[in-house]
């Protein structure tokens, strides 16, 4: 009997312990959990901006280069552009609905289809516009859904445009 | 008188382990009460933090559970009888859904 008593109350707060360190262990992996959820949003937004960052730069740069070749042909510079925009597109977003439900891929076609370029020059000063039209139902977008449980949406959305100005003599 | 003398001395000994037992029982509540306001504290901080990245990251749905109580920019989570609150960012309502606003993104 010798010592039974303060063995049982060592072996009673070494549950005790083991108890508190169980619940610190599950707030430890809470927080893991949760910084793994913020570094995948962080990534589809990285993603995300991405995808944004070089549709904004391919419509910009066709666009220039349309104004810079003088093709005021707006069936040929709507093409050019939205060739360049599919190849890029093609395979990282879908062709979808307002709630992001996919219809296919994207492709030039589906792209001049929802789409409209518009050039125009007077008196030496050229003014070039791309515009993401949709189609006369409004409900076709080019969209991409990003992240796991964190979600965002890369969407080129209805109403778009981007806009050039040149200025000569 | 020897067998009283014995007696005294158990109960003396049964005193002092029911005292021990006390306190291992006083600690074992003053852990769980630690546990819970940790727990509560970590579930806001997880609500906050995850409310807070759809803020900053423009998102536009989360599609696990979030089971924290919301009020204007404070987000607070019980724990059995602990609650614990957590700032966030942005401002959020609640109603059947955790409705958190976001900033426009891409127009």
């Amino acid at each position: 009997m010798k010592g039974f008593f303060g063995f049982a109350v060592a072996i009673a707060m070494l549950v005790v312990l083991l108890y508190f360190s169980i619940g610190n262990n599950e707030n430890q992996f809470a927080f893991e959990k949760t910084k793994n959820e913020l570094m995948k949003a962080e990534q589809a937004n990285k993603e995300r901006t991405l995808l944004e960052n070089n549709s904004d730069r391919i419509i910009s740069t066709k666009l220039e280069e349309q104004i810079l070749v003088r093709n005021y042909n707006v069936v040929k510079a709507q093409s050019s552009i939205n060739s360049a925009l599919a190849n890029y597109l093609k395979g990282k977003t879908n062709a979808t609905n307002l709630f992001f439900e996919s219809h296919g891929e994207v492709n030039t076609t589906y792209l001049t289809e929802n789409s409209s370029v518009m050039i125009l020059t007077v008196r030496g000063v050229t003014y070039a516009e791309y515009t993401y039209t949709s189609t006369p139902l409004l409900n076709t977008i080019v969209s991409k859904k990003l992240g796991e449980k964190i979600i965002t949406y890369f969407k080129i959305p209805i109403g778009y445009s981007q806009k050039k100005l040149e200025i000569t003599g | 008188m020897n067998s009283f003398d014995a007696i005294i001395a158990l109960s003396a000994l049964l005193a002092g382990f029911a005292i021990l037992l006390g306190v291992v029982n006083e600690q074992k509540i003053n852990v769980e009460g630690v546990i819970n306001s940790t727990n509560a504290k970590t579930n806001a901080l997880e609500c906050a933090s995850i409310i807070d990245s759809m803020f900053s990251n423009s998102a536009e749905e989360y599609t696990a559970e979030l089971n924290c109580g919301a009020n204007a920019s404070e987000i607070n989570y019980a724990s059995e009888g602990k609650i614990k609150t957590a700032k966030i960012l942005t401002t959020v309502s609640k109603t059947t859904l955790l409705e958190v606003k976001i900033l426009e993104h891409y127009k």
